[in-house]
């Protein structure tokens, strides 16, 4: 206990946070700089368009109230092969109620192995929608960005319905890659959770895939069921 | 192990006072529950020991160690004090010296506070502040001269012990005669219990808000109360109401931190213990309250039967009869009753946040209950209570509070430019009541005030002078508290938070980012508490009583811990005799650990 300012410098929490991770829960006598996390995953399956799908979706932060190393990591399989995945892995910092700010790196491992700098805001914004924009430097200077939103809806304290949307951007055109400026896919739906406890939760989750290609776009609907755990 | 003995109250060395004491009698000796193994629940007798049945002592032995109780049908890990949860009672005598010896036979540090009690800092018991703490396996030696007499309780203040199981009551018995009299006494500890570890539930309420709230407001909650309007007007403030709470990303539901899994007990006895206390028809009984809970204000009545205030934190008031109290945590009053049937009181705490309830019995004998009136519905917050538009203990005009809390944050927003290793930048930034610049303060919205939250309304008297709630504006010291002459030095202390994050603060700022206050031995100082978050914090001062601004002038009540309400500002006045850190605190627990602590340093 010290009364002068703890000078922490983020990368140093960093380090220590990845250091402590294992470690991470109970704060002591008067510590009230504790490393906590959360960890949220998404595992279901289900049909797109006649084809089996299944999917992946994880996310979670491990640090102190200010200063946090954020990870997440989405993928999809189509008739049993992996049509896409990812990982990010993000410095996330308190910048204003609600808010954090995030900069790391995105590793694209499906379609390609791409790799991108990431910087980005994720919070709640007002009216509690939950945000996440972000904007992604492909290692060959290409620039895009991802923009979401989700909404809580409560049918009792335990069923909830969270509308979704998420649009991917490019911002040029990249004829040999078959992407056109501005909107290069999108994905919308309705998920529906039942929370047994807050931390397992089974979910139906219908939706719209749409992929913008070089002749116009193509959509796909989906219907999955799930399981989600906040661990 | 356990100091109270049955039989005789040895009174040594000064005038008996005038009670009777309750002969202790076999059947009653038979009936305490003693711990049998390392695996008995350790939980004393349903019987509510009369404190006529208590020794007072100088010397006090206690031992810490870890415990399992089934306080819910599962077995579950606390820490003892004496092996019960809650510990012993240690009684004293004002005017005389007390060791205590503290016994650490657990694995992490640990430290005992005496709430409320003037000791030497070094004696205060905060570690990391006051002293290192007790290590395991260490005894330490507490000693302090008792210069005070009342009704008060200690504590671990290795903040997430407590609500583990460390706490029991403290009685300093007077030099001097008190200015009322009563047959019979019984200590009235109300506390809460769940069987997640205290480690576990800060972890949870950090990882999703409002973990534990399982009662907010749904859809089919929002149509049922537009389709119950009387008018479009009503249905507009309803919906208005509804957007307003969302705009600024709030719960109104969210008063309080726990849910349905905590049980609330009395004396460590559960409702369906039914702790009992016995009088005889006609006896005065007084009733020494205390909230020893973690994160709840109870709301204590008795049904059928008047409480007449006599003390507060443990100092005389002048007598005022109510038929409800609130009490926040860390809070103690003693109230005498006066049953004449031969019939079961029920004895009933009901949280602040309707989650729950504690029950306890006052029966002429063992193995009755009364009827347990209805809790109530769940308080849901209103934007003019947020307001601090209630009445109550305050100095300060309540209305311009609202544009007041909008000032803080204006200096929020852009994030300053300062690089990463400046700690500072995010603190200034708790931006709790951000959303309510601007916001219209609605009043009293039908169908939306649903329970009260305001702790205590400006009271009206009933009839025969009986106040239906108990507000600190009713509450008048008889012995003033003498400050020193002098200009005071203002302190504000701005109650800030963000509950989304669940990071509480003082000044916008953690135990861990804070720079503490000064002040000086003797030196006056008025101390301005201002809640701009939407929960109530009772607010602790160790190391000295502070005198509560609400309107009487000279005869204002002294207290050491003290109820704000969301938007509201208390101001305080106080001065130091002993010099020292001393810590200033929320005094809900989980809130202390996320930050919300203070201290002024006395030179």
């Amino acid at each position: 206990m010290n009364t002068k300012m703890n000078h922490r410098t983020g990368s140093l929490t960093l380090a220590l946070a990845a250091a402590l991770a294992p470690l991470a829960g109970p704060a002591r006598a008067m510590e009230d700089d504790a490393i906590f996390q959360a960890t949220r995953v998404e595992v279901d399956a289900g049909r797109s368009d006649s084809k089996s799908i299944a999917a992946w979706r994880a996310d979670g932060w491990i640090g102190t109230d200010y200063n946090r190393f954020a990870w997440r990591t989405e993928g999809t399989r189509r008739d049993g092969r992996l049509e896409d995945a990812e990982v990010q892995a993000l410095y996330s910092r308190y910048v204003a109620p609600f808010w954090d700010l995030q900069l790391g790196l995105r590793r694209e491992l499906k379609p390609a192995a791409r790799n991108y700098a990431v910087i980005g805001m994720r919070g709640l914004a007002p009216y509690a929608f939950d945000v996440d924009v972000a904007a992604f430097v492909r290692s060959d200077g290409r620039l895009f960005a991802r923009t979401r939103a989700e909404y809580d809806m409560l049918f009792t304290n335990r069923l909830i319905a969270r509308p979704f949307v998420g649009i991917d951007w490019a911002a040029r055109s990249i004829p040999s890659d078959g992407i056109k400026a501005g909107a290069t896919s999108s994905e919308w739906g309705l998920n529906v959770r039942y929370e047994i406890t807050r931390a397992v939760a089974p979910y139906l989750e219908i939706g719209r895939q749409w992929q913008r290609g070089t002749d116009g776009g193509a959509g796909a609907n989906s219907v999955r069921a799930g399981l989600r755990l906040v661990l | 192990m356990n100091p109270h003995n049955a039989g005789r109250r040895v009174a040594a060395g000064h005038a008996l006072p005038r009670r009777r004491f309750l002969q202790g009698t076999a059947g009653m000796a038979a009936m305490l529950a003693w711990p049998l193994g390392a695996n008995a629940v350790v939980k004393e007798s349903h019987l509510a020991l009369p404190l006529s049945s208590s020794r007072v002592d100088t010397k006090f032995e206690l031992t810490l160690a870890r415990t399992q109780v089934n306080f819910t049908g599962t077995p579950a890990s606390a820490i003892t004090l004496n092996g019960t949860v809650p510990g012993p009672l240690l009684r004293m005598h004002e005017g005389r010296e007390v060791t205590i010896a503290l016994t650490n036979r657990l694995d992490e540090v640990t430290a005992a506070h005496w709430h409320g009690l003037k000791v030497p800092n070094n004696m205060d018991g905060v570690p990391g502040v006051t002293f290192p703490g007790i290590k395991p396996g260490e005894t330490f030696q507490y000693r302090f001269d008792l210069r005070q007499s009342g009704t008060y309780w200690y504590h671990s203040h290795a903040i997430l012990q407590e609500p583990a199981g460390f706490y029991a009551p403290l009685i300093i018995d007077p030099q001097g005669r008190e200015p009322f009299g009563y047959d019979r006494e019984y200590v009235v500890m109300l506390s809460e219990w769940v069987d997640t570890p205290p480690e576990k539930v800060l972890a949870n309420l950090k990882k999703v808000e409002g973990y534990y709230n399982d009662r907010r407001q749904t859809l089919p909650d929002l149509y049922a109360e537009l389709k119950a309007a009387r008018s479009p007007q009503e249905r507009e403030a309803i919906w208005n109401e509804r957007v307003a709470w969302a705009r600024m990303r709030m719960d109104p539901t969210d008063a309080t931190d726990g849910g349905s899994q905590w049980q609330f007990l009395v004396h460590g006895q559960r409702v369906e213990d039914n702790w009992t206390a016995l009088f005889k028809p006609g006896e005065r009984i007084r009733l020494r309250l205390i909230n020893a809970s973690a994160m709840n204000f109870f709301d204590v009545s008795i049904p059928g039967l008047d409480l007449t205030v006599v003390q507060a934190d443990g100092q005389n008031v002048r007598p005022v009869k109510v038929r409800e109290l609130r009490m926040g945590n860390g809070e103690t009053y003693d109230v005498i009753v006066k049953p004449t049937e031969r019939k079961a009181y029920t004895l009933f705490a009901a949280t602040s946040g309707r989650i729950g309830f504690a029950r306890g019995t006052l029966a002429p004998e063992l193995g009755m209950e009364g009827e347990i009136p209805p809790m109530g519905p769940r308080p849901v917050r209103s934007l003019a209570e947020m307001a601090g538009a209630h009445g109550g203990a305050h100095g300060a005009a309540p209305a311009p509070q609202a544009a007041a809390a909008a000032d803080p944050h204006a200096g929020h927003g852009a994030a300053p430019a300062a690089p990463a290793p400046a700690p500072a930048d995010p603190h200034a930034m708790h931006g709790g009541m951000k959303g309510m610049e601007g916001m219209p303060m609605q009043d009293g919205m039908p169908g939306m005030a649903g329970m009260p939250m305001g702790g205590a309304k400006a009271t009206d008297s009933l009839a025969d002078g009986l106040k239906d709630r108990l507000a600190y504006a009713d509450l008048e010291a008889l012995t003033p508290m003498r400050l020193p002459a002098g200009p005071a030095k203002k302190i504000d202390m701005r109650l800030t938070g963000d509950m989304n994050r669940y990071i509480w603060s003082i000044n916008d700022k953690k135990l861990s980012q804070a720079t503490f206050f000064e002040a000086r031995v003797g030196e006056r100082l008025e101390i301005r508490l201002i809640n701009e978050t939407m929960m109530e914090h009772p607010m602790h001062m160790h190391g000295a009583f502070f005198v509560v601004d609400n309107g009487k002038g000279e005869r204002a009540p002294l207290k050491h811990t003290v109820i704000v309400k969301p938007g509201e500002t208390i101001t305080v006045h106080t001065s130091f005799d002993e010099p020292g850190p001393w810590v200033f605190h929320c005094h809900l627990f989980y809130h202390a650990a996320a930050g919300m602590v203070q201290a002024i340093v006395v030179k």
